[in-house]
């Protein structure tokens, strides 16, 4: 694993407006940076990450499996009880997950480790699956980079492949909630892969969503919501007055509400206690538990419901070597031992592995001058070379 | 280099069937198709599609240049010479390919007014008069000669020849594909018919929709103004003729599912009763006392 410099193509500015690639730049800073790319061996991309990917994933299906149906477990979530069966049921259903993000810490020499599971809300799924893609070939056609040079990320096919096996020519209702362009620009592209798979599709912003007296959810065509692809956080929906309503039993939801066991760092103590002193884990537990002792002071706090990067604290000896603010918090927070992100020219990469389906299938970096990664991050595209 | 080596042994990439239900054909598709890749060493999509995102509304395509050795992994073939001497497939499917390519090339192969226009867009020596001009006007015409096709399955469907042609491009030889350039007026369900008798099979390329094909290493080429407007404002919905198998996975097909989900395709179908008031604003709140910024992470 190499960072390495390189120009920006000359044709950067045409294809992002081609693709539709909209928010390259957030805020007037650079968000999509091909300044360097990353560089990786087919080895460490299948050793290191796409084979222990592929062994968290059953395992987190695994704990979640045994979540759903283990009050304690659910209560430590936080999930509140009058949704236990909501989640229950999903599991029960078999209702599919589309997607999910691991995001690991890996430097190409030791065993990438789990930071945490976006399994709800990820995003910068168009970045890597899409606009990461056509770089490859440009630079190869451009001759920047070797013929045989490869990228870890059939994404947009496996999507595809995904959506098409969620249903026959079904109705796709996706929302986000209003004023962020790139949670429009994921929810349209999940929409341009839906339709590929066949289906109809309406975006619309969480906010907009009604609530009709029948006790359906409809759009603003008061067309019934029966699938919905939801960027939008489940404890944000059980926390909300609609989230309570019987309408939440009539609609199918992507990810389903099951995901609600996953995309939450109560998580990351239940799966090292599965599968303790696994190369891919680092030790973790509840603040409340007094064996987070072993951890010693060189630990990560951070809170249950946590978001890119939010209210995050790094404990290094006597040293806070990293602290994020926000709103979360006063859920409760999880310790997990410290790990440094690797330095690569000042910069800290996290390694996002995408999972579609149950299946780990592409990958993509961000990277930060410090060592928490936030929303403000660089996503810089990779190459497999070698 | 290691392309060559043997991959990792991978855990089973399977859906589980939870709490024991069976596992969905869903997975062993794609159990299929990663023992598929894992034969190629190849760790990218083979052919990027967007039919909504992209700038302009008919949609764009893209392929890896790069080929696998199944015979359905999407690739640029330059010759019947040079698919059989690819080992991929056997020579008589190489020959039906671009027999079907050259189908398509006949009828939708660009033309000029002029020798040297023709030669200028795709290099000298490049350009014909139509073999089997469809009128006098086609035959006064000069064409470029076929320099390849596209032949491969992916996700979006199947490629079943699509003919290639050279283009200069700042003075590089590239590869272009053809348009298909119905002469007719135009009309959606016409020219879907088209499409598949001209050998486009069962969607991939969405009749006449495209505008752009771009094959990244060979070619760009910007195919003209969308010929069909109607299939290409609703290319996924409406111009993929038997490109959607039924699937066991689909929740519609779980009995537990099948009541909410009948609803599902035909909205129009819900039963509402004759006074029904709707209430919103009801989502989103969480979102607001929660953080400022997206929901993502």
């Amino acid at each position: 694993m190499h960072r390495v410099k390189c120009d920006q193509r000359p044709n950067f500015a045409d294809r992002a407006e081609e693709l539709g690639f909209k928010f390259h730049s957030i805020d007037g800073e650079p968000y999509w940076d091909e300044t360097a790319y990353y560089e990786f061996t087919l080895r460490e991309i299948e050793e290191d990450i796409e084979a222990p990917s592929a062994e968290l994933q059953e395992l987190c299906l695994d704990f979640a499996g045994k979540a759903v149906n283990d009050a304690e477990i659910l209560e430590r979530l936080l999930i509140p009880e009058q949704h236990w069966n909501l989640v229950r049921d999903s599991w029960k259903r078999g209702d599919p997950t589309l997607y999910g993000r691991f995001d690991f810490a890996y430097d190409g020499k030791g065993p990438a480790k789990l930071l945490e599971y976006n399994a709800d809300t990820p995003t910068s799924l168009y970045e890597a699956a899409v606009f990461q893609w056509v770089w490859l070939e440009d630079s190869i056609a451009q001759k920047r980079l070797p013929d045989k040079a490869d990228q870890y990320n059939s994404i947009h096919e496996k999507l595809i492949a995904r959506l098409k096996g969620m249903g026959q020519k079904a109705f796709l209702h996706l929302a986000c909630m209003a004023g962020s362009e790139e949670d429009k620009g994921t929810i349209a592209y999940i929409a341009d892969c839906a339709m590929q798979a066949g289906h109809g599709t309406n975006m619309l912003t969480v906010e907009e969503i009604g609530l009709r007296s029948d006790g359906y959810f409809v759009d603003m065509n008061d067309r019934q919501i029966a699938w919905m692809f939801k960027l939008y956080p489940w404890e944000w929906v059980f926390a909300d007055q609609f989230g309570q309503s019987p309408a939440m039993t009539h609609t199918r939801f992507v990810e389903p509400p099951w995901k609600a066991v996953l995309s939450n760092k109560g998580l990351l103590p239940y799966l090292w206690e599965m599968a303790p002193n696994h190369p891919n884990l680092l030790p973790a537990f509840f603040e409340d538990d007094p064996a987070k002792s072993v951890l010693g002071t060189r630990f990560a706090k951070k809170p249950i419901y946590s978001r890119e990067g939010a209210n995050i604290l790094l404990v290094d000896g006597e040293n806070v070597v990293g602290r994020s603010g926000g709103n979360y918090g006063e859920e409760g927070y999880v310790r997990q031992a410290l790990v440094h992100l690797p330095e690569f020219e000042g910069r800290y990469p996290v390694v996002g592995i995408w999972i579609v389906g149950d299946e780990p299938c592409g990958m993509g970096l961000r990277e930060d001058s410090g060592l928490i990664t936030t929303d403000r991050s660089r996503f810089l595209p990779h190459a497999i070379v070698g | 280099m290691s392309y060559g080596s043997s991959p990792a042994p991978r855990a089973n990439f399977g859906l589980r069937g939870h709490d024991g239900s069976a596992v969905p054909a869903l997975a062993r598709g794609l159990g299929g198709e990663a023992a598929k890749r894992e034969a190629d060493n190849m760790k990218r999509t083979m052919v990027l599609t967007l039919v909504a995102l992209g700038a302009g509304s008919a949609g764009l395509y893209f392929f890896a240049n790069s080929g696998g050795p199944t015979a359905d992994t999407p690739r640029v073939y330059k010759s019947v010479a040079d698919c059989v001497s690819a080992r991929i497939q056997p020579a008589g499917a190489c020959e039906q390919q671009w027999n079907a390519a050259n189908l398509v090339h006949q009828k939708g192969a660009p033309d000029y007014a002029s020798m040297e226009v023709c030669e200028k867009q795709h290099g000298a020596g490049k350009c014909v008069k139509p073999a089997t001009p469809e009128d006098a006007e086609r035959a006064s015409r000069y064409i470029p000669i076929m320099s390849g096709y596209f032949f491969g399955k992916a996700p979006q469907g199947t490629f079943q020849g699509v003919p290639l042609y050279s283009i200069l491009s700042d003075g590089a030889e590239r590869y272009r594909v053809a348009e298909i350039r119905p002469k007719e007026p135009v009309d959606p369900v016409n020219s879907l018919e088209k499409s598949k008798t001209a050998g486009n099979g069962e969607g991939g390329q969405g009749g006449t929709s495209r505008t752009l094909l771009f094959i990244p290493g060979l070619a760009i080429g910007a195919t003209g103004p969308a010929a069909a407007p109607a299939a290409a404002a609703a290319p996924a919905n409406a111009a993929r003729p038997g490109a959607m198998p039924a699937s066991p996975t689909s929740p519609a097909a779980t009995p537990a599912n099948t009541a909410p989900r009948a609803q599902m395709g035909n909205p129009a179908a819900a039963t509402k009763p004759a006074a029904t008031t709707t209430s919103r604003g009801g989502l989103g709140s969480a979102a607001r006392s929660a953080s400022a910024g997206g929901s993502g992470g």
